[in-house]
């Protein structure tokens, strides 16, 4: 389909709002975990305690070196670290600096906890981190995702045409009480139960990390039989939170499936095609789901581009090593650098998604203006 | 929902739609259910007020002092023996009266009066002369599994005129098993005003008791199995089995250092009065039991029920109140002021806001801060990245709005901006910001109990809080559902009132979802 001047005014335009909107978020985020101080503070403590287990090194009985020598090496190793962490420049200098780095995702995880989490250990950098993270919280959480859409976008245009039905009344009980309960609370409930009391599920996550490996070992020897039996373990670890994640994801789905057909349903052409004596199925499937293919397929996109980012409570229950628990983790241990790059992929990620539909809806559309 | 009449005052009007709209509300079942659910928790925020003390975030967090310390741990809720369990119940003997009392001069009367001193051990230690008064209780143990302890508290008081360190109290605790054993399980040899609290212990399990078992117990291993013990028999000479039947409990209590009839009479004329409370801690207690530590968890889930309704409205009605305001302007006046409103919403719809919330609670917590202030900052970013949908919404409102002929006519007549805006849109945008104001108020009470899930501690007892207390003990609380479920129910109970309004809301003011 060509493209007129003004459509690629109106893409250019959203693509410059869209950047700007991502670098106004980062810098925000690299002000905000700068201008706390927070993480300087927890820095400050990992510099001390490394200080001080130098210290005990060089005093251990047998040393060889003096008292004001020891004296001069510890402070040359304060001075170091506290340069090696930037905690000789001002905050803004520290947390700005690392901004147009992002771009290349040209930085380094700080902290060995946060290597530690993923099963990796230090020099790492921030992209490698992440790189190892994201397949994981896309097994759980994106896979999920897509479930639930598969799940509700057929369903849900039938749930419209029934309004009323017991069905309908059900799915909005349903879709209630997921939105009512946290997924994470259901996550704790399920390895409660099926873990602990039951027996069905495995009550420590973890494991995933060496079966994931394993698996790409396989996948990179061609051993078939290989990648059928680790396929096999994978899928004992991430059954639960899989269908944990789904359950409580797919009430809110089939609403808003069937928020977006009840609009259609109750259109006249929808009456007229009825009384024509169309069968139930084709009605939805020609004249609903064609309707309410573009807001599903907003829906869906921006669901799963937002699904990347993990989901940092859950992920932590399970203690499911993705990049929710990267998340936690770096924040926790004050890792500035991995905090920002994972602001910065998730939203680029968003934000990519969000442009993908503009531009869809500017060439789908004609009616669409700035 | 009707139109604003001329001559009625913005504020009656808004008083008004929500009385009508609460007569809406009720005619559908959703409605009603979450109405009830509400009622419910503003009752139980009341009770919860006005029983729990003022101090008593203070008190939850000190796990080791008193009242925790009184309370069994890890006890499920009691009435779960009419569902089968088997278990121990918590006894709270209050301000028992003594059984006996009475002067002793002759030291074969303390014998006389209180059998359970042995005449061979008792006879070395006790000084045999003073005011004995005897307590006794009776605890029917009828359970597989063992009650964890037994406490007497004392509760001395006295008339300024008494010097109460003159006066020393010996204090001996008994137990007469259902097989006639009598075990010392206590004793205490304080002055008056020491006098507060006795545990029982296994250091003065006398020898006839091991003997009479012929048991091969170290010492160590009587004190980890202490109240296996006390209410068990052996089965084999290192195992045990509970002993059912009735157990008699006697503390006794020898007033000693003053002359006898001296004390009889400053109990007798109320100048002194000690009040003995004894506690058999079971393994069943209260209403919902206790955690790890011994905390009465009815107590620190009554406590959630204001804090999430604070919370929750707070948030909710900042968000409704800065998102309405910001999308009316910025639907009204448009130009530039649209464009910064529009992009700041773009900006803070961007943001992830749970890291931000994570980030800015390690920071509180790294500096220290607890309780409210620690809330409310956290309350204050929530507000600040969440009115984006309202702000959209009411724009989009006010914008249809602004260009319907009867503004355009009042316009014409000279009616002043603000007139127009408080007269005809914000009226219009009412309902749905009612809706949307239903709808938010969970969202503040999840996040809170999601941060302390994942470890920010803001020094407050919420349900997130208990939660994350047994999360922090998943080893342990995993066996525990009584400590799992109901803080996540509650929460879940809280959200579905207001999700359940929020939908039918929602049907009341968007007509084309009403059923046909």
């Amino acid at each position: 389909m060509p493209l007129d001047r003004r459509s690629l005014r109106i893409i250019a335009f959203r693509g410059l709002t869209l950047t700007f909107t991502l670098i106004v978020v980062v810098i925000l985020t690299a002000i905000i975990v700068g201008a706390t101080g927070y993480d300087e503070v927890i820095l400050r403590a990992v510099i001390n305690e490394q200080v001080r287990a130098y210290r005990e090194e060089l005093s251990r009985p047998g040393s060889q070196v003096s008292p004001e020598e020891r004296e001069r090496m510890v402070r040359e190793y304060r001075d170091t670290l506290v340069r090696v962490y930037g905690l000789d420049k001002p905050w803004y200098i520290r947390s700005l600096s690392n901004v147009p780095r992002l771009v290349t995702l040209d930085l380094y995880v700080t902290q060995e906890e946060v290597a530690g989490v993923l099963g990796l250990r230090r020099p790492l950098k921030v992209g490698d981190a992440i790189a190892v993270a994201l397949p994981r919280t896309i097994i759980m959480i994106t896979l999920a995702y897509v479930i639930s859409a598969f799940i509700s976008v057929p369903i849900g245009p039938y749930i419209a045409y029934k309004r009323g039905s017991v069905f309908d009344k059900s799915v909005i009980v349903y879709a209630a009480i997921t939105n009512a309960f946290p997924v994470w609370w259901i996550a704790m409930l399920s390895i409660f139960i099926f873990g602990f009391y039951l027996g069905l599920a495995p009550t420590s996550y973890r494991p995933i990390i060496a079966q994931i490996s394993k698996l790409s070992d396989a996948i990179y020897s061609l051993n078939i039989t290989n990648i059928i039996l680790t396929f096999k373990d994978i899928l004992y670890y991430s059954y639960l939170p899989i269908l944990v994640v789904t359950f409580s994801l797919l009430g809110a789905w089939l609403y808003s499936a069937r928020a977006v057909a009840i609009r259609v349903v109750s259109e006249d052409y929808v009456a007229a095609a009825r009384a024509k004596g169309l069968s139930e199925s084709t009605i939805v499937r020609k004249y609903i789901l064609r309707v309410i293919a573009g807001p599903i397929l907003t829906f869906v996109i921006l669901g799963l581009a937002g699904s990347i980012g993990g989901y940092i409570i859950t992920e932590t229950v399970f203690d499911w090593p993705g990049m929710g628990l990267l998340y936690y983790v770096a924040i926790y241990t004050g890792d500035s650098p991995t905090i920002l790059a994972l602001v910065y992929v998730t939203t680029l990620v968003y934000i990519i998604a969000r442009f993908i539909l503009e531009v869809l809806y500017v060439i789908l559309d004609p009616r669409v203006k700035l | 929902m009707s139109k604003m009449p001329v001559k009625e005052s913005f504020i009656s009007y808004i008083a008004r739609s929500i009385k009508e709209g609460l007569r809406e509300v009720l005619t559908y079942n959703m409605g009603r259910v979450g109405l009830a659910i509400l009622v419910f928790m503003v009752v139980m925020s009341m009770y919860s007020i006005i029983v729990l003390p003022g101090d008593f975030p203070a008190m939850w967090r000190y796990v080791t002092e008193p009242p925790w310390i009184y309370n069994p741990r890890s006890a499920l809720p009691s009435w779960v023996e009419y569902l089968g369990f088997d278990v121990s119940e918590t006894r709270t003997y209050t301000a028992i009266r003594p059984q006996e009392s009475r002067v002793i001069i002759n030291p074969d009367d303390l014998f006389r009066y209180a059998p359970e001193v042995e005449r061979a051990l008792g006879a070395r230690r006790v000084a045999l002369i003073g005011y004995l008064e005897v307590y006794r209780v009776e605890y029917n143990l009828d359970s597989r599994s063992y009650p964890q302890d037994i406490i007497v508290l004392f509760n001395v008081k006295a008339s300024e005129n008494v010097n109460l360190t003159n006066i020393r109290v010996i204090a001996l605790l008994y137990v007469t098993r259902p097989d006639d054993v009598i075990l010392k399980i206590g004793e205490l040899s304080v002055s008056l005003n020491m006098l507060n609290y006795m545990k029982a212990t296994h250091e003065y399990f006398s020898l006839p008791y091991v003997s009479y078992y012929n048991l091969n117990l170290t010492l160590d291993e009587m004190k980890t199995y202490f109240n296996i013990a006390v209410f068990g028999k052996p089965i084999t000479s290192k195992e045990f089995e509970s002993l059912r039947g009735t157990y008699q409990i006697t503390l006794i209590l020898l007033y000693i250092g003053i002359d006898p009839r001296e004390i009889s009479r400053l109990i007798a004329d109320r100048s002194l009065s000690v009040s003995v409370d004894i506690k058999v801690l079971g393994t069943s207690y209260g209403l919902l039991g206790t955690d790890i530590y011994g905390r009465d968890l009815f107590m620190g889930l009554l406590f959630g029920f204001p804090v999430a309704l604070t919370i929750g409205f707070l948030v909710s009605l900042a968000i409704v109140a800065i998102g309405l305001t910001l999308g009316v302007i910025s639907g009204y006046f448009g130009g530039r002021i649209d464009e910064i409103i529009q992009r700041a919403i773009d900006i803070i719809a961007n943001i992830p806001l749970l890291p931000i919330l994570i980030l800015v609670g390690v920071a509180i917590q790294t500096q220290g801060w607890a309780g409210w202030p620690a809330l409310s900052i956290i309350m204050i970013i929530l507000v600040a990245f969440s009115w984006g949908g309202v702000a959209i919404i009411s724009r989009s409102m006010a914008l249809s709005i602004k260009s319907e002929p009867y503004v355009e006519a009042a316009k014409a007549l000279g009616a002043s901006t603000t007139r127009i805006i408080f007269r005809h849109i914000i009226p219009q945008i009412i309902p749905y910001a009612m809706a949307a104001l239903v709808f938010g108020v969970p969202s503040a009470i999840i996040a809170e109990a999601g941060l302390s899930v994942l470890g920010i501690d803001h020094g407050l007892p919420t349900w997130g809080r208990l939660l994350a207390d047994a999360q922090a003990n998943r080893g342990v609380a995993y066996n525990m559902w009584w400590w799992v479920l109901p803080p996540g129910l509650l929460l879940g109970l809280f959200s579905f009132a207001f999700v359940a309004l929020g939908f039918t809301l929602e049907t009341i003011v968007e007509p084309r979802l009403r059923r046909r």
